[in-house]
């Protein structure tokens, strides 16, 4: 099975061993509002996909909060995202007419202080030939929350630029990661 | 120091119809399940529900949205009767479902998914779910039916499989 978290749904072969392989993990200690995988470059020769795998709840005084997935520390406006989001009464989509500041927003993903305790939120985001340097980074998400704030969303987003991915931030747009909220980098191993 | 993982854990291929397939004694040492199932009914039915509960707790303590498109229209809905639902065909077509469980060993979260499930001949789905309890998931009870009277088609597979983090 091809372990990208959409393309998982659809079926397919048993990826062979070895194929899907864990790169690193951030567990929080203590409350942050970002949280950074940098130095990717040291994977750009044995991988050609990249996941990550997050469960995160934020400490934002309300029910959810919003996320930024941001590409070599750029903060500028150049990025681009839709979606598509369901909840629970009616199904929406929002995107960008044009570039978007700050990142790929997440709306969909993290509960945070008035949502139940020990709820948190949980996502997949595939970013495809990150390190190819002829195609701007894109990714999607599947991410979603069963909480008082109930959302399930797909979201697609690109950043505009065709570096070779160095680093991937995530930032809670209106609080911080708390204590628990762990991500998880993957790697998808090109063929020999 | 890359770690290979998402390890092959399970699989059960029904060789005779049956109403529910239990994953026992679920190994503690990953991070996160992946289930895998391509199902599908027998019953008057032509469609039949899909649920699923954990360490058999079959009590108030779920929560699931789900959005999905028929061919008409997008549509969103919740539910808490169990952890998962969705629909089963007892015609033809099997259900391709992909369930991504997170932190199933952690003792300090409630335990919350990512669904991807199609039946091409009724609608395409993602679902978000939680079951509101710290316990680690030890074992996975999945049924055709609330009540009782639909199967599991011969031919259906159900793969469980872990991911270390």
């Amino acid at each position: 099975m091809i372990p990208l978290g959409i393309l998982a749904a659809a079926g397919g072969a048993v990826a062979s061993v070895g194929s899907y392989d864990l790169l690193a993990t951030e567990i929080l200690t203590s409350s942050s509002s970002s949280i950074t995988f940098s130095s990717l470059g040291d994977y750009a020769a044995d991988y050609e996909h990249l996941q990550v795998r997050m469960v995160a709840r934020s400490n934002r005084a309300d029910t959810g909060s919003y996320m930024y997935v941001q590409f070599n520390g750029d903060t500028g406006s150049n990025y681009n995202y839709h979606d598509l989001q369901g909840t629970g009464s009616a199904v929406n989509s929002n995107a960008t007419s044009g570039s978007y500041p700050s990142g790929i927003l997440d709306k969909n993903f993290s509960p945070a202080a008035t949502d139940p305790s020990n709820s948190f939120g949980v996502g997949t985001l595939d970013i495809l030939d990150p390190f190819e340097t002829s195609k701007y980074t894109t990714a999607r998400t599947l991410s979603g929350q069963s909480s008082n704030s109930s959302r399930i969303g797909l979201t697609s987003g690109a950043w505009r630029n065709t570096a070779s991915l160095t680093s991937i931030t995530f930032d809670d747009i209106f609080g911080s990661f708390v204590t628990g909220s762990r991500f998880s980098l993957y790697g998808l191993k090109a063929s020999a | 120091m890359p770690t290979p993982t998402y390890i092959p854990l399970q699989t059960i291929t029904l060789g005779s119809s049956a109403s529910s397939v239990t994953f026992a004694s679920i190994p503690q040492t990953y991070r996160d399940l992946v289930l895998v199932m391509f199902s599908k009914s027998v019953g008057s039915p032509t469609a039949a529900n899909l649920k699923i509960w954990f360490n058999g707790d079959t009590g108030s303590n779920y929560s699931n949205l789900r959005m999905y498109g028929n061919g008409s229209s997008a549509l969103s809905g919740t539910g808490s009767t169990t952890f998962f639902e969705s629909w089963l065909d007892s015609t033809a077509e099997f259900t391709a479902t992909n369930i991504q469980i997170m932190d199933y060993s952690a003792a300090d979260k409630h335990k919350t998914a990512l669904t991807r499930a199609n039946l091409s001949s009724l609608q395409v789905q993602a679902s978000t779910h939680r079951w509101a309890s710290t316990s680690a998931i030890s074992s996975i009870e999945i049924e055709s039916s609330d009540n009782g009277t639909d199967l599991f088609a011969v031919g259906s597979t159900f793969s469980l499989y872990a991911i270390e983090a």
